[in-house]
């Protein structure tokens, strides 16, 4: 995948004169985001960010900023060294993946500019005088921070010299200092960072002292002296980052997971190769099963690349983070792909379908009028050469080694690729059918006496149903999170009518509750008093659609609102409407709520209690929940 | 006439007379006189059950009216052949529709006989040259006969019923607001139809398995004819909902249907009647049914003028019940919704041209055995299908968000046209592994000449594909992937159809048949090179990608809100394009307060907010979570932040929380454990 020219163009731009000479590997960052959890003590209070020299020996030393370790998921074993170089266009925005031991493009050749977070002027601009990182908490943060934050590996900071003479206004630092500082719970991005927080961030204060070496704007807003002119007052970065690169191809395959990836390419190529083995066997022989077969068999190759594709983007950085370009970061990819090849699986039902459509036409025809000799042979995948099959082929002894070989292929292929998937959770596990056709098939010959001619269309149609259920299944589900809707195909029954209601009455609730609903809501209304009447009619597409065909999403979503109310936190002054309660599901593991609630009177506690039980409420309906909880104060 | 509606007709104009001809081979010929009632009963009581199950709240009188005007004319088309049966029927149709509304039912009889003179005179010379036996002279007799006898009791019953069916209308229309009253009144109909629904269809199928039994039905035939039926009287409504129902009343059109038919039994039959001179004297029949038609269409614009226009209830008969569907407007099916929306009207008639073709090339592959025939029908089939999805899709993407999609169905679009893109791929790869075998092992052409003619009527319907698609809601958002997915696929075709062409012509010319695979991968490429950009951009759009200018607006808000006093900072800035402005109208409560701020606002924050430009639409949606500084006034805070996202046409969801309390955007254990869940295998 190309790395995406938009996102590097706003932070493209490039400082050539302040680039250090290192050719040591240094990840370029985000700056705006940077949360500079540097290792480095900075026995500065927070707030005052006047460098002193001994931080400047840090910046001029990157060997001492090279990534720490601290940011690793514990999860994903990592070498301490972390490779983030520039690889052509691509260094001009962060290189940050997931895993360290990940790279972008090539290892060694990072560019000087490399070194250094570019930057757009407006950002220099808004750059922070100073910003808060602690020593002390820098492992902790970084665990917090893994998913927004790309991480500590800032670039080294520049060499040049800085003016120390200029500190901020006399505002600023008064305003700064009387903030209070809360050592106890320190949100990873504050901008005041509590006192135990001893580091000051080298590589930020060096871009702030870049907004400040700038001579062009000095008297911009005052003639009258300098004295009064004001830094600008920003001074929190961006905490989120901006864009993530996109890994291309390359990084992909540097980045394959030594033997586990390589061993299941080896497996697909080995699947590719049967496919056409397969293919050229069956055209040869003019078995037209084995024409079916090896669709299928490309089909699992396909889905098998799928799988290693998305294995692998999963470990970049930029999979599971949210910046501003991806909210929800390239996990969607998943669902994408799950869906176009469900899609795809739709259609090969539906082209299998038609195929036997078409035989059976023929075959019609030919019962009408005796004339097939004419007919038969042009049929592409004609079975008509079923009954003379095995007489005239010597080539059958292959049929059963081929059809073991590949049911052995796609077996393992199965257990190691598609079971085997750690963190994917892509939904095609169609080996399946390949296996079940490849089964029919070795039973094929002991069967062909009997009744040859229509079990090969038996065969034929009811795969083709199952891969078509299958199909619209998967693309129904998939397609539900891609329009960012509320599935609810993968929550467990329970939560529907059981564990979370009262045990008592919940049927009775439920109705009321759902009568309750459609009062307030027009659109349920609506559809609850279509239905009768346009389900005489044959032709499903005039009812009244799949929107809010299932009635699930509007149990659930009453019940969590039921469940919301009945909390001791939801005051009788608090209300809740229906129509601003929202539920989304955007990946295959997150879903998004969004809930607005109006508090009338009430205390900042009672504001804080309620969000908090509110948060806690969903998240036992709904464990993988991002709630916002928008509190209306009346 | 614009060019959309009379491209509107094209599908109804085929699909006429390929109804007529389908009826005529559902029985073979050598069953005998029976044929002439069991048919013409068969096909009328389907026709019924078809139009019943488009139409399910149609009262029980025109049911029984269309059985019998179905009945008429197939019973016609039995007699007189199909050519002939259909010209006849649309210029009494149009007779009907143009004096119904002067004189007496006597005078109108003799008006009616006066103007239809000449044709049986024609019709006896065309029955004389193929039979040259005063027994020949029997049918054409015998079904003027019934014509006039039908047209007699028939007729006054029509108007009769067209009147009440106007009272109803009338009625229902006046009720349309009051919706209690509405359901009151529909109640007795819906019962009824309902009975019918399954009565009808019932009878149909009965009659089928009998005719199937008893003599030599032909499955394939039904199957056509039935598709047909649908298709015409999808049409159907969709010219009279769009142009009255006295767009019959047009020139040339007779002569249009009579051609078709022609046509299509030259097709189907290899032969038009028996001899030159019967051929002759059936074009000289269609021709004094186009003249007849003008001199109607000539006498009726002056009495239109006179006449109000909108007491034009008048209609042939089997229209009327469209026009009363018209009741039951607030309640569109997604079909419907689909013929009427300006947008994809085109298309949509597109979609029932192709559909008619498809029948039409089913029913001569299975007269002509041809297997090129078969799969290229098919293969519509599947075309169909997509374009189906795709105007379908655009349609449901305008519905309110629900429960199910709470942020509307906007993206709907994109993911059609995405599932356009994907099957695409599909095609090519087909396309690609046929060639590839072929290139392998080359095989002969066979009957290049049918192919010839196959790909060349292709061509001209997807000719028409692409017409439809310039005169439809394509040139002004080009932006929709939707409407960019189908125009692609009907190119795809398009191209396809030359590609035969071409090649087919080259290995008649050269004798070499590597030109057949060779083209086949030139225009795969092709489709492919056309289908990647469709795949990248609502790839990205899917992914929930904000372009740089959309980038930059978050840009601007953040920035903003980090300067904003009193806030410590932010997590999870999370905003997506917001597909529709539907959801975020049900949700605009927290900004109307906020009103009197926004237009200070506005004048100090003057960057970029033009497009911005009227309260209520965003382009922007998502939360963020806000931390402010011990302290603080929440609700200050909120305002403040709410007002940033105003002013740069964002609607966020705001969670403003104090910096140390707890979170899970901050909280390090859940957000790890969140993190974690997406690597791990849940």
């Amino acid at each position: 995948m190309d790395p995406l020219p938009q996102s590097l163009e706003i932070t493209g731009e490039k400082h050539d004169d302040n680039s250090p000479p290192s050719s040591a590997p240094v990840m370029n960052s985000i700056q705006e985001e940077e949360n500079t959890i540097e290792p480095s003590a900075f026995p500065q209070p927070p707030g005052f960010h006047t460098p002193l020299p001994k931080s400047k020996a840090v910046f001029n030393s990157p060997a001492d900023s090279t990534p720490k370790p601290a940011l690793q998921s514990p999860s994903l074993p990592r070498p301490p060294h972390a490779f983030y170089a520039s690889y052509e266009g691509n260094n001009s925005s962060s290189s940050l993946i997931y895993n360290p031991s990940f790279t972008f493009g090539d290892t060694n050749t990072s560019s000087p500019t490399a070194a250094q977070a570019p930057q757009t002027p407006q950002q220099q601009q808004l750059r922070p005088p100073t910003s808060a990182g602690s020593q002390s908490s820098a492992t902790k943060q970084s665990n917090r921070q893994s998913r927004y934050i790309p991480g500590p590996k800032l670039a080294p900071p520049t060499t040049r010299t800085r003016s120390p003479t200029r500190s901020s206004s006399p505002d600023t630092r008064v305003k700064r200092n009387s903030r209070p500082s809360s050592a106890l719970f320190e949100a990873p991005f504050n901008l005041a960072p509590p006192p135990s927080m001893q580091t000051p961030p080298p590589s930020s204060a060096s871009s702030n002292t870049r907004a400040m070496f700038r001579k062009g704007h000095r008297y911009k807003h005052s003639s009258v002296s300098m004295n009064f002119f004001q830094e600008p007052e920003v001074k929190i970065p961006l905490n989120i980052a901006k864009s993530l690169p996109i890994p291309n191809f390359n990084d992909l395959t540097k980045n394959l997971s030594w033997p586990r990836a390589h061993f299941q390419l080896l497996l697909t190529f080995i699947q590719l190769c049967m496919c056409l083995l397969i293919f050229q066997l069956g055209h040869h022989n003019s078995w037209s099963n084995f024409g079916t077969l090896s669709h299928f068999v490309a089909y699992d190759v396909i889905g098998s690349i799928a799988i290693i594709f998305v294995e692998n983007l999963s470990q970049f950085e930029v999979w599971s983070t949210g910046t501003i370009t991806y909210p929800f970061g390239l996990n969607r990819i998943e669902v994408l792909i799950s869906f176009s090849l469900a899609v795809s699986l739709c259609f090969v039902g539906l082209d299998l379908l038609f195929h036997m459509a078409e035989e059976f036409i023929v075959l019609f025809v030919e019962l009408n009028h005796d004339n097939h000799e004419d007919i038969a042979p042009q049929i592409p995948h004609s079975h008509h050469g079923a009954s003379n099959l095995f007489s005239k082929d010597s080539n059958f002894t292959l049929w059963y080694p081929v059809l073991v070989f590949n049911l052995l292929i796609s077996m393992v292929s199965l257990y190691k690729i598609f079971y085997a998937n750690k963190y994917s959770k892509l939904k095609t596990k169609n080996p399946i059918i390949t296996i079940t056709y490849t089964l029919y098939l070795l039973l094929y010959p002991s069967i062909v006496g009997y009744f040859s001619a229509i079990s090969d269309y038996l065969a034929a149609i009811l795969i083709a149903t199952i891969i078509l259920f299958h199909g619209i299944t998967i693309a129904e589900w998939t397609s539900t999170i891609l329009l960012l809707g509320f599935s609810t195909t993968t929550l467990p029954r329970n939560h529907f009518l059981g564990d979370t209601l009262a045990e008592s009455s919940q049927q009775g609730q439920l109705d009321t509750m759902i009568k309750k609903r459609s009062i307030s809501g027009p659109v349920l209304t609506e559809e609850n008093a279509v239905p009768p009447k346009r389900s005489s009619s044959w032709f499903p597409w005039t009812r009244s659609s799949k929107v809010g065909h299932n009635n699930d999403t509007t149990v659930l979503k009453s019940v969590m609102k039921e469940e919301i109310e009945k909390l001791p936190e939801f005051l009788a002054k608090c209300t809740m409407h229906y129509d601003n309660f929202f539920v989304a599901k955007v990946s295959f593991n997150l879903y998004v709520v969004l809930v607005n609630v109006t508090l009338r009177g009430g205390s900042d506690a009672d504001e804080l209690n309620l969000r908090l039980a509110v948060d806690k409420c969903i998240r036992r309906i709904l464990p993988n929940a991002e709630t916002t909880v928008e509190i209306d104060r009346i | 006439m614009p060019l959309q509606q009379r491209l509107a007709m094209v599908p109804l104009l085929l699909s006429y007379p390929t109804v007529i001809l389908s009826n005529d081979l559902i029985i073979p010929v050598e069953l005998g006189f029976h044929r002439m009632l069991i048919l013409p009963l068969f096909s009328a009581t389907t026709s019924t059950a078809v139009a019943c199950a488009f139409k399910p709240g149609m009262p029980s009188q025109v049911a029984v009216f269309l059985w019998a005007v179905a009945f008429l004319l197939f019973e016609l088309a039995l007699l007189l052949g199909p050519v002939q049966a259909s010209s006849l029927f649309l210029v009494i149709a149009e007779l009907v529709l143009a004096i119904d509304s002067e004189g007496g039912r006597r005078s109108r009889l003799s008006a009616m006989g006066r103007r239809l003179a000449p044709l049986p005179l024609v019709s006896f010379a065309i029955s004389w040259v193929r039979g040259r036996s005063y027994k020949a002279l029997l049918t054409p007799c015998l079904s003027y006969l019934l014509l006039s006898a039908a047209v007699a009791i028939v007729y006054p019953r029509a108007t009769v019923l067209l009147k009440t069916a106007m009272r109803f209308q009338q009625r229902q229309e006046q009720q349309q607001h009051q919706e209690t009253f509405q359901s009151q009144h529909n109640e007795a109909p819906a019962t009824g139809a309902k009975v019918r629904s399954t009565a009808i269809p019932l009878a149909a199928l009965t009659f089928s398995l009998g005719l199937y039994l008893f003599s030599s039905l032909q499955p394939l035939m039904v199957f056509v004819f039935i598709g047909c039926l649908g298709v015409f009287f999808l049409s159907l409504s969709d010219a009279i909902e769009e142009q009255g129902p006295n767009f019959v009343l047009q020139n040339w059109i007779v002569c249009a249907v009579g051609v078709l038919a022609a046509v299509l039994q030259y097709l189907s039959f290899n032969t038009l009647s028996a001899s030159p001179t019967g051929d002759l004297l059936t074009a000289v029949f269609v021709a004094s049914c186009e003249l007849i038609s003008q001199r109607i269409i000539g006498s009726s614009s002056t009495a239109a003028t006179v006449s109000d226009k909108s007491a034009g209830g008048q209609e042939t008969p089997y229209k009327h019940f469209h026009s009363h569907h018209h009741s039951h407007a607030h309640e569109k099916s997604v079909l419907s919704q689909v013929a009427h929306d300006p947008g994809t009207r085109s298309i949509f008639s597109f979609l029932l041209l192709n559909t008619t073709f498809m029948f039409v090339q089913l029913l001569y592959s299975f007269r002509s055995k041809s297997l090129g025939l078969l799969s290229d029908s098919l293969h519509m089939a599947l075309d169909c299908t997509s374009l189906l999805l795709g105007l379908v899709a655009g349609v449901l993407a305008r519905r309110p968000p629900s429960d199910k999609y709470p942020f509307g169905l906007g993206h709907l679009e994109t993911l059609a046209g995405f599932t356009n893109g994907v099957l695409l791929l599909g095609i090519v790869c087909g396309i690609f592994v046929e060639a590839l075998s072929r290139l392998l092992h080359p095989t002969a052409v066979q009957e290049t000449n049918e192919l010839l003619v196959v790909a060349t009527l292709g061509l001209v319907v997807n000719l028409f594909g692409l017409l439809a698609f310039d005169h439809g809601g394509h040139t002004e958002d080009s932006n929709n992937e939707n409407m960019r997915g189908i125009f692609l696929h009907i190119l795809a075709d398009t191209l396809g159809s030359v590609g035969v062409i071409v090649s087919t012509v080259l290995i008649k010319i050269t004798k070499f048949h590597i030109f057949d695979p060779v083209a086949s991968i030139f225009i795969g490429s092709l489709i492919l090179l056309s289908a990647i950009p469709l795949l990248k951009s609502t790839i990205s759009s899917l992914l929930l990608r904000l372009d740089d200018r959309k980038h930059n607006l978050v840009k601007t808000a953040l920035n903003q809100i980090s300067t904003t006093p009193g806030i410590n900072g932010y997590t999870t800035p999370r905003f997506w394009p917001s597909s529709s402005e539907g959801s975020v109208h049900s949700h605009s409560h927290s900004h109307s307060h906020s009103h009197s701020h926004s237009q200070a606002q506005q004048e100090d924050c003057d960057d970029e907010h033009d497009l911005h430009t009227h309260k209520g639409t965003f382009t922007l949606v998502g939360y963020i979570h806000i931390q402010h500084v011990e302290g603080e006034n929440s609700t200050i805070i909120k305002k403040r932040v709410e007002k940033i996202f105003e002013g740069v046409g964002i609607k966020a969801w705001l969670q403003v929380e104090p910096n140390d309390s707890q979170c899970w955007c901050r909280a390090p254990s859940i957000t790890q454990s969140v993190t974690l869940q997406s690597k791990a295998n849940l």
